[in-house]
């Protein structure tokens, strides 16, 4: 304050209260230089000290001259309330007092002022210190909070009317708080509680503690008693928040002011406490902003929001390894990009020691809460670690939401993080590219879209599952993948590719015919050998799984996954082994990627762009048990719009994706079981049921299964039940007879079939069966080595003509995937499999690209069987695996206890053969 | 806390009573200290416990019960208290009124700790000593107060837990004499404690002003921390 002037004079303006008064002092006698206009509590420490400046003005000498004076009466407790009860004066004045004044007036009484008016000068300057030193000025600038549109002296005015007596008038009271904040205030970091009693029987009285204690019932309309209800509810609330006892231990409860410590404590822990006991919190308007948290992830050094061309480029790889997403969490005043908080605005509160900022020319209160959360965040992008990993960033941008540090925010893609998320989800359906150089052949429409699709995710980083129905050309699609990344000089190694055994020979075949030229090298067999082109590599599982360190040596460009539900099992040694080989992109293939169990999906699409789907144990509680459940309907089709950019999958039956693929049709042939097999069924119900209601849970699984696989070989020939060495066939089992019957028939009409048993040990009573009935053979197992299996399907191809046998017999596990064998034109399944998805694909190896005439699909299945009634479940299940690829609504429903004895219990229905 | 005040007959007392409050203890201690016999404590406990006593009628310095009202021999028991004389009331009651919580604490029933203490320092001992308090009693005991005016003791350290406005009346004053006083403190010529709180601020004010720096050029720092110190005391929320 050392700039305030005093050479020239100065003017004393007094008010109402008389500390509202004001003192102007100016910088030149006469002069307008420089004019200081200042309240008392900025004056009194001027004055003060006025009085040993040599060259002050003589005004400025007796101003300063009162104020010392005014100062000693204060000093000496004489002051007194005035009429108004709710100011202060100097006085009553002693007679020495009184001589003081006279002297004071007399001694500094100057040329435009004589003594006078110097005198009465004097004395309201006296009652201007008086009032401030025994009052602060805060009190007679209060507001009024929004509840109390009266002003509140005529309304009691109009109370006292009707209710004459001070017995009448209120004395039960709530307390409520008012905050002020006037500016200098906040400019401390502090604001003002103000407590305030509010009449309980009608709330809308109200009135401040300070005037309830000083001033009277004709003032206020509040009974006298109504200070000891008041007392008690600040006791009561300091007990709350106890700040608020600094209020009791005033002797007039009228006001507080509120530290930065203090405020971010009422910010965090008063207001709930205080709600708690009902005493509000009354704020003024817009000083607690609606800040909110915003957060948003985009790429590392995001260029301007334009697209370009070089932009493009640089998008490439852009979810590899090395990309970087950054992670911004910034305060927000609104809806608005303007209205997100500036780097600046963002360090000022976070490095603001008081919950009180001033933000775009308002002053805001924030609740320290967030205040922590912006210095965390900015102490996190300080030190580098405002990141968020590729697949998380791809994550929010597909949901919408990031769980940071435990909990779940909701965030927007920056806009190039929103062009990169648009390019993955529109993977699917733009323009598809040209078919690569050095493709021999055509590529249908759907695969040119399917391999369009590969390419745009494997070109960003992105790992692709590949899940058309069998038969639709996965392999050509992933050869033209192959071709275009040399043509667009993105591969930086070979492609490697792990099928099954049974596989290796059809994927050499296929690259011959649509890349001839490309280097194809098997990995495969005793005394194998790691040679790297830049061609492919084939190896099966078993041996990758022996091999991975030696595979994984190689900078792969791809690595492709065939048949990729043999990685369903993500602890297994095989996924494990898998997942250490490092590429550049990885590509899974399979027909059905949903088997049993959406867990086997998290495995295929956690290895295919790790992380997108969360940790195992975190994708289970968030998907997979709810959609189970069938809980929660909508879980399904959210599920869906996450792991839908990541999976295609095409249906033969889709409109314009087969539509040469002659018709399928399939028959469920029902035979009774016969009384050999009907004594054996009962007998194992019968036992086995009796000990799995005993069991403990893990044995009931156990025990259950053994029932089921039992049940299913009594079902197939009670030979195959009793595992019977050089059994009689015929007259045992219907399905023997049957099946006599359709081959009759088929190979009447030069018609060729696959017959499919999930088990080998019926595979081998069959081809015992047929021998006999000199009907020639195919036997492919999953003993079978590699070369005898292509050599099997090269011969079943071939036709009669060149000495193929009509019937390929096939034990479903070794042969239900890869294969192809059209010239089957019927498929013959003995038993039923579990899974309507596997049985789909064993048939597909005859309904698929090349068959030319309609295939016919028969089913064998016992009456009042299990298989029959199993036959209902794998309807439900096949429920699941649309419900999450096609978003259909049903889910899987396990086996409950009575679903179990149902399922199980022979239905009687025709008595069986006499 | 109308005088003279009634409390009802307890009936008789099974099992554990409180602890008591500090002040109620404290009021115990000083009848045991003007006991002869320090087991007659114990026994007039016992006493109070006992459901003999019938009703207590306490009026300003003073409250008395009959002993066994409804047998052919009651007796009755009194205990006096040595009231505070005007000046300390008039003492107190600045000082209650110094802060409001103290005000408010009485009406919920507790006693300020510091309202006590800060009465002590001005010479007002609101809790009686020793010497303080007398018993008469119908028994033939040689020495007051007996085992009878102990119970009586009890009764009221009892009541006085409850209500701290009990101590007050046997001090002197009621509950209405203290409210209505403690509001014309604050109506009458001016809370004093706020008149000497500014008082105390006004001489440190002048004080400084005694040693205030001269100068008053633009940027002299001495003249700037003199300042700020002032408005300090000012303003001393802030």
């Amino acid at each position: 304050m050392s700039f305030v002037p005093l050479e020239g004079p100065a003017e004393y303006v007094p008010a109402s209260p008389p500390r509202d008064a004001q003192v102007v002092f100016t910088s030149r006698p006469g002069g307008a230089a420089r004019v200081i206009r200042m309240p008392m509590r900025g004056a009194i420490p001027v004055l003060s000290r006025a009085m040993r400046v040599e060259d002050a003005h003589p005004s400025v000498g007796l101003l300063s001259g009162a104020t010392l004076l005014a100062m000693r009466l204060v000093a000496a407790g004489r002051v007194h309330r005035g009429d108004d009860g709710l100011s202060w004066r100097a006085g009553p004045l002693l007679a020495e007092d009184a001589d003081r004044v006279r002297a004071l007036a007399t001694s500094r009484a100057y040329d435009e002022l004589d003594a006078d008016r110097a005198e009465v000068l004097v004395r309201s300057l006296l009652d201007a210190v008086a009032d401030t030193m025994t009052r602060t000025p805060q009190a007679s600038r209060r507001s009024r909070p929004p509840c109390a549109d009266q002003a509140p002296r005529a309304w009691a005015a109009d109370r006292l009317r009707d209710r004459p007596t001070e017995d009448d008038l209120p004395a039960e009271v709530t307390l409520s708080l008012r905050i002020e904040a006037p500016a200098e205030r906040l400019e401390a970091g502090q604001v003002v509680v103000v407590p305030q009693l509010h009449d309980r029987e009608d709330p809308t009285h109200l009135v401040d503690a300070e005037q309830l204690w000083l001033a009277t019932g004709e003032d206020h309309g509040f009974a006298r008693r109504a200070r000891l209800s008041a007392g008690k509810a600040l006791r009561e609330a300091a007990a709350a928040w106890l700040p608020l006892d600094r209020l009791l231990q005033r002797q007039v409860p009228d006001r507080l002011v509120l530290g930065g410590d203090d405020l971010a404590d009422l910010l965090e822990h008063g207001l709930g406490t205080l709600a708690g006991i009902g005493v509000d919190v009354f704020w003024p308007r817009g000083l607690r902003g609606e800040l909110t948290g915003v957060a948003s992830v985009d790429v590392v050094g995001a260029p301007p929001a334009r697209r370009t061309q070089q932009e493009d480029k640089l998008m490439t790889g852009l979810f590899g390894p090395e990309a970087l997403f950054s992670f911004d969490w910034r305060l927000a005043l609104g809806e608005e990009p303007a209205d997100r908080l500036t780097d600046e605005e963002m360090a000022a509160l976070a490095a603001a020691a008081a919950p009180v900022i001033r933000l775009r020319d308002s002053w805001m209160v924030v609740d320290p809460a967030l205040a922590r959360r912006a210095r965390r965040h900015l102490r996190a992008r300080a030190e580098g670690r405002a990141r968020v990993k590729p697949m998380a960033a791809l994550q929010s941008a597909l949901t919408g939401s990031l769980e940071v540090d435990g909990e779940q925010v909701t965030v927007h893609p920056g806009a190039s993080l929103r062009r990169l998320r648009d390019r993955v989800t529109d993977a699917a359906s733009v323009t598809p590219l040209t078919e690569p150089a050095g493709l021999v052949g055509t590529l249908r429409g759907y695969q040119r879209q399917g391999f369009t699709w590969l390419a745009e995710l494997t070109g960003v980083g992105l790992g692709a599952c590949l899940a058309d129905d069998m038969g639709l050309g996965k392999t050509v699609m992933l050869i033209a993948l192959h071709l275009h990344r040399r043509q667009r000089r993105l591969a930086t190694g070979p492609t490697l590719v792990v099928c099954p055994a049974s596989l290796l020979g059809n994927w050499e075949s296929e690259i011959h015919r649509f890349a001839p030229g490309v280097d194809v090298r098997r990995f495969h067999g005793a005394g194998r050998v790691l040679a790297t082109g830049d061609g492919f590599v084939l190896t099966t599982y078993g041996t990758m799984r022996r091999d991975h360190a030696r595979l994984g040596a190689v900078p792969w460009d791809l690595v492709v996954a065939d048949e990729a539900q043999h990685v369903k099992n993500a602890r297994s040694s095989t996924a494990r082994a898998l997942r250490s080989i490092a590429s550049r992109g990885r590509v899974a293939l399979t027909g059905t990627p949903v088997e049993n169990d959406l867990t086997e999906l998290w495995a295929i699409l956690d290895w295919t762009t790790p992380g997108l789907l969360g940790s195992r144990n975190a994708f289970r509680k968030a998907w997979a048990a709810p959609i189970e459940s069938g809980a929660e309907p909508a879980k399904a089709r959210e599920f869906a719009q996450l792991v839908e950019p990541f999976l295609l999958r095409r249906r033969k039956s889709d409109p314009g994706i087969a539509p040469e693929l002659p018709p399928k049709t399939e028959t469920d042939q029902v035979v009774p079981l016969t009384r050999e097999q009907v004594v054996l069924y009962e007998t194992l119900v019968r036992e086995s049921m009796e000990r799995i209601e005993k069991a403990d849970p893990e044995a009931r699984r156990g025990l259950v299964l053994a029932l089921l696989t039992g049940l299913k070989q009594i079902c197939n020939h009670p030979a195959h039940y009793l595992r019977q060495v050089n059994p009689r066939l015929r007259g045992r089992s219907q399905k023997i007879d049957l099946l006599d019957e359709l081959l009759g028939t088929i190979l009447a009409e030069d018609g060729a079939v696959l017959l499919f048993t999930q088990y080998v040990a019926m595979a081998r009573l069959l081809e015992r069966h047929l021998a006999a009935a000199g009907i020639p053979t195919l036997f492919l197992h999953g003993g079978t080595p590699v070369r005898e299996r292509e050599a099997m399907v090269a011969s079943f191809q071939a036709g009669p003509e060149k000495g193929g046998p009509p019937v390929f017999l096939l034990s479903l596990k070794a042969g239900g995937t890869g294969l192809n064998l059209t010239r089957a034109d019927h498929v013959i399944h003995f038993d039923r499999w579990w899974n309507p998805a596997v049985e789909d694909q064993a048939t597909d190896r005859a309904h698929r690209i090349g068959q030319t005439r309609p295939v016919q699909v028969h089913r064998l299945v016992t009456e009042g069987s299990i298989e029959q009634k199993v036959g209902e479940l794998l309807e439900r299940k096949r429920g699941l695996a649309e419900s999450v690829l096609g978003r259909g609504e049903a889910a899987l429903t396990e086996l409950s206890d009575e679903e179990l004895r149902d399922l199980v219990t022979l239905r009687v229905g025709q008595p069986p053969d006499a | 806390m109308p005088d003279p005040l009634v409390l009802p007959r307890l009936p008789r007392i099974r099992g554990a009573t409180p602890r008591g409050t500090w002040w109620g203890r404290a009021w115990l201690r000083s009848c045991e200290e003007a006991a002869v016999d320090p087991g007659d404590l114990r026994g007039g406990r016992a006493l109070a416990r006992s459901g003999r006593f019938g009703a207590v009628m306490a009026i300003a310095g003073m409250a008395s019960a009959v002993l066994d009202p409804r047998s052919e021999h009651p007796m009755l028991v009194q205990v006096k208290v040595a009231p505070l004389g005007a000046e300390a009331w008039t003492t107190f009651v600045r000082e209650l009124s110094r802060r409001s919580g103290h005000l408010a604490a009485l009406e919920s029933g507790d006693l300020a700790d510091d309202l006590v203490t800060g009465a002590d320092e001005l010479g007002v001992e609101l809790l009686p000593g020793p010497a303080d308090v007398e018993a008469a009693c119908e028994c033939d005991a040689w020495a007051q107060p007996c085992v009878h005016a102990l119970g009586l003791a009890t009764l009221l350290a009892w009541a006085m837990d409850a209500d701290p406005y009990v101590l007050l009346l046997l001090r002197g004053r009621t509950r209405e004499w203290l409210l209505d006083e403690g509001a014309r403190e604050l109506d009458g010529a001016g809370p004093a404690a706020a008149v000497d709180e500014a008082a105390g601020r006004a001489s440190r004010i002048l004080r400084l002003a005694d040693e205030a720096p001269a100068g008053h050029g633009l940027a002299d720092t001495a003249v700037a921390a003199y300042d700020e110190e002032v408005a300090r005391l000012l303003d001393p929320d802030a």
